[in-house]
């Protein structure tokens, strides 16, 4: 012990000095190229289209609204000067700021927030946001073509936008941060039509310098950008590779950065040398099972609680190489909004047996588990699944599906009795769990996004109401005690919330992750190269 | 000439038109509901139900076959469903990129297979002639996506020699035209050996070392020559197998060609890009034996007079 002293003082002045000299790294530098990969083809970076977790921090470095999350969720103006909503919460006021630019050189206008929100929704588009902007007034009468203009969007002045709703919604304010609401340079759209997606301007901190579709991606800096995001001067983007080429290349230098499988960030959890480049991202998303409630054995709660109990979600988030928590309730914890009063369903098999004898299934029951198979983690879970519920006497054939057999017949009734699905947030807000996907007035015979058809009408009621209040408080309030009726009626059993395993090479700075956009990578800097 | 191209070319349509109806209803008979594809899982049922009529998904198989068809007649292989892309421009995006993987493959491997097929025709049942059979055995037995792979690892990733992958340089073809050129030089070194020890065999090269030619005149003029005949054959023939190959390859290596473009496509059940593909890689594979046929007469009159 004597003898390591000298050694251990030696490596405490080392490490004062190596820490000594980082704050000098540690202020955000400009310059450089961001080396990125995707798997596969980015569908869309035109924000009427663009929707999901990949695409839409690209398409921010490109687009950008009135709205924008700070670094946690809250919502700050991004090109708006200023805003305010009337007191009977229908009429939404924005001041745009002066000398926000389009790539093209034009100043944004409030005409072209108008153009924007009409051309999702018009049917043109085919904008996978289109149900978000039907709150606003004259909305449905313009989707279904009786209106030239929606009634409700009107630009008074250049830099002046009213929107106005139908009814008070306390979520449009988050519609209005999504991509989907993003300035568009409208002569632009109007001379390339439906090709704007191939000459996209946008009043973000990057353009587009070239994007061979399918191969790769490149961003380099708006000139006329005079926001404050953007460090880097060029974002690119290789598109294909798969786990284990990407991986590689991140350790020769030549990524900067890889959306990882559990398998490969496990060997850079493992290896002292590569565990500082793993970082772990919130998807802000549930795995669950759905049980079909308009179905036998699980019409039965009874049933369906005996399910949540013989579940040990503690080993199927181990299964999943530890990359996530254990989920109890419906809404991720990840979100600004928690329920801690949720009833609990703790792995005991032994009471799921009782629950079963009660239902009048004492020797248990055999059934169907239909999951996706392109994706590796629904896999094990249903693998692991299958194990727990033999556990207490379920019987489960395992259904692989391709994503598109899956999702069209669990949206259909009377098809799947259970499965396994996710389901990840649009905006941080519980109604986008718990309104979405319970309430039972949104079940349709086909494409239902309630899987589990689950359709009490307390909650209903409980939703209704609070998707209609504007009092925060009152909305926490009705919100949990819907989620908690519905954990009680347990048409789901909530697995894990999922995390990505991203890797960094030690050379990016400002990966922290951001509980919407996940990755900001206008935040990003790099090391100066030697 | 031409009555005998004819009936040729008629059978090469009808092998196109035949592989055309059969991926069309192979691709159909995935189970799946192509508009949620298109649209994402969180789609509203009436954004699904436009998809579905933006695409005639709702119509009959036989009749979206059919309408596949006319557009095919007109020279338009449709859109993609994903981007929205065109089919032929993304293929002819993609083409220059698994030629030049090809082409250089194929001379890395014509490189080595020509020298050591007349090297162990020289010298055959030597030493050299054996350990050349065993190697080329052995190469031709690997799998190509292992055999892609490991070449990466240990080249790119371990010593550095070679960019990991992606497509940026020249230098990223290096390491996948040398891995499809391992799984080829084996078999074209051994067919041109056994052509060699045929040709060698023969009275008119007797004749040619009578007349006191040298040795190298002998084996590359007179030998060489006439051994490459069934080569250029095989080599025609082997246009399919080379992109079954360039399939495994480019994947590993990220190579932005036509064998990424099929397998992306297949992932995302982007059936006018699953059917350009294939349409593409068969008009290859039907033109190539097409050619071959034609260029067969040219190099070796025998085979005109034996018609």
């Amino acid at each position: 012990m004597k003898r390591a002293l000298p050694f251990l003082l030696l490596w405490a002045v080392l490490a004062a000095v190596t820490r000594a000299s980082e704050p000098a790294a540690a202020t955000p530098k400009r310059g450089g190229t961001l080396h990125l990969a995707n798997p596969s083809e980015i569908r869309s970076l035109d924000p009427a289209i663009a929707f999901d977790t990949f695409s839409w921090p690209l398409v921010r470095l490109l687009f950008r609204g009135l709205l924008d999350y700070d670094n946690a969720s809250g919502l700050v103006l991004e090109q708006a000067k200023d805003w305010n909503i009337s007191p009977d919460g229908k009429t939404y006021t924005f001041h745009l700021r002066p000398g926000v630019r389009f790539a093209n050189g034009r100043e944004v206008e409030a005409e072209d927030y108008v153009f924007a929100l009409e051309r999702i929704l018009s049917p043109q588009t085919g904008s996978p946001g289109e149900t978000y902007f039907l709150d606003i007034l004259g909305a449905r009468e313009f989707v279904d073509g009786k209106a030239a203009h929606v009634s409700g969007l009107r630009a008074p002045d250049k830099t002046t936008l009213v929107i106005e709703l139908k009814e008070p919604s306390f979520t449009f304010q988050y519609v209005l941060a999504m991509p989907f609401a993003s300035a568009v340079p409208r002569e632009v759209v109007r001379q390339y039509g439906k090709d704007f997606q191939s000459h996209l301007v946008g009043s973000g901190p990057y353009r587009l310098a070239e994007w061979r579709r399918g191969i790769s991606c490149r961003f380099e800096r708006n000139p006329y950008y005079s926001g404050t995001d953007g460090f880097v001067d060029g974002v690119e983007i290789m598109i294909g590779g798969d786990d284990a080429a990407t991986t590689m290349m991140l350790e020769r230098g030549e990524l900067d950065q890889v959306l990882a499988s559990p398998a490969q960030a496990i060997r850079f959890k493992r290896d002292p040398r590569l565990h500082s480049w793993l970082t772990r991202v919130n998807e802000v998303e549930t795995d669950y099972l759905f049980m079909n409630t308009e179905m036998k054995p699980f019409d039965d709660v009874r049933v369906r609680r005996a399910v949540n109990y013989a579940i040990n979600r503690e080993r199927l988030l181990r299964l999943a190489g530890g990359f996530g928590t254990v989920a109890h309730g419906v809404v991720p914890p990840s979100m600004p909004w928690s329920n801690p009063n949720l009833p609990r369903y703790d792995f005991d098999p032994e009471k799921a047996r009782t629950l079963l004898r009660e239902a009048g299934y004492p020797g248990g029951f055999k059934t169907e588990l239909w999951y996706m198979m392109d994706a590796p983690i629904y896999v094990r879970d249903a693998e692991g699944l299958q194990q727990d519920l033999r556990q207490v006497g379920i019987e489960v054939e395992l259904k692989p599906a391709n994503f598109a057999a899956f999702d069209a017949k669990t949206a259909t009734r009377h098809q799947v009795p259970c499965g396994i699905y996710a389901w990840g947030q649009d905006y941080p807000d519980p109604s986008d769990f718990l309104d979405v996907l319970f309430n039972g007035e949104r079940i349709t015979d086909t494409d239902c996004n309630n899987v589990a058809f689950y359709n009490n009408p307390e909650v209903n009621r409980w939703l209704d109401a609070a998707v209609k209040s504007l009092d925060p408080g009152e909305r926490t309030r009705l919100f949990r005690q819907a989620e908690s009726i519905i954990m009680q009626d347990a048409p789901w059993a909530p697995l894990i919330h999922e995390q990505y395993p991203v890797l960094y090479h030690p050379r990016v700075h400002g990966t922290d992750p951001h509980p919407v956009w996940l990755y900001r990578y206008e935040h990003m800097w790099l090391d100066p190269i030697n | 000439m031409l009555n005998r191209l004819l009936p040729r070319l008629f059978w090469s349509a009808v092998t196109l038109l035949a592989t055309a109806v059969l991926t069309f209803f192979l691709i159909n008979a995935v189970p799946g509901d192509v508009a949620r594809v298109i649209a994402g899982s969180k789609a509203s049922p009436e954004v699904l139900q436009q998809v579905r009529e933006k695409y005639h998904l709702n119509d009959p198989l036989p009749k979206r076959l059919g309408r596949y068809f006319v557009q095919l007649a007109r020279g338009d292989l449709g859109y993609s469903f994903v981007t929205e892309q065109s089919v032929a421009q993304a293929i002819l995006t993609r083409f220059p990129t698994t030629a030049a993987l090809c082409v250089t493959a194929l001379i890395l491997w014509m490189l080595v297979a020509v020298p050591l097929g007349v090297l162990t025709a020289k010298l055959r049942g030597s030493w050299f002639d054996r350990t050349t059979l065993i190697l080329a055995t052995f190469g031709l037995s690997l799998p190509a996506f292992w055999l892609a792979r490991m070449l990466q690892y240990w080249f790119s990733y371990r010593l550095g020699w070679f960019p990991v992958a992606g497509f940026r340089s020249f230098a990223h073809l290096l390491l996948p035209a040398l891995s499809l050129a391992i799984l080829s030089v084996g078999y074209y070194a051994r067919l041109l050996h056994t052509n060699m020890v045929e040709v060698l065999a023969s009275p008119y090269i007797q004749a040619a070392r009578a007349k006191g030619l040298s040795e190298t005149a002998v084996l590359f003029r007179h030998g060489l020559r006439n051994a490459l005949i069934p080569v250029v054959t095989v080599l025609g023939m082997d246009v399919a197998t080379l992109l079954g190959g360039v399939i495994f390859t480019e994947n590993v290596f990220a190579l932005p060609g036509i064998g990424t473009l099929a397998v992306q496509s297949v992932f995302n059940l982007d059936v006018p890009m699953i059917m350009g593909t294939v349409m593409f890689s068969a008009v290859l594979v039907v033109g190539a034996n097409l050619v071959v046929d034609i260029l067969y007469r040219w190099i070796d009159p025998r085979i005109k007079a034996a018609y």
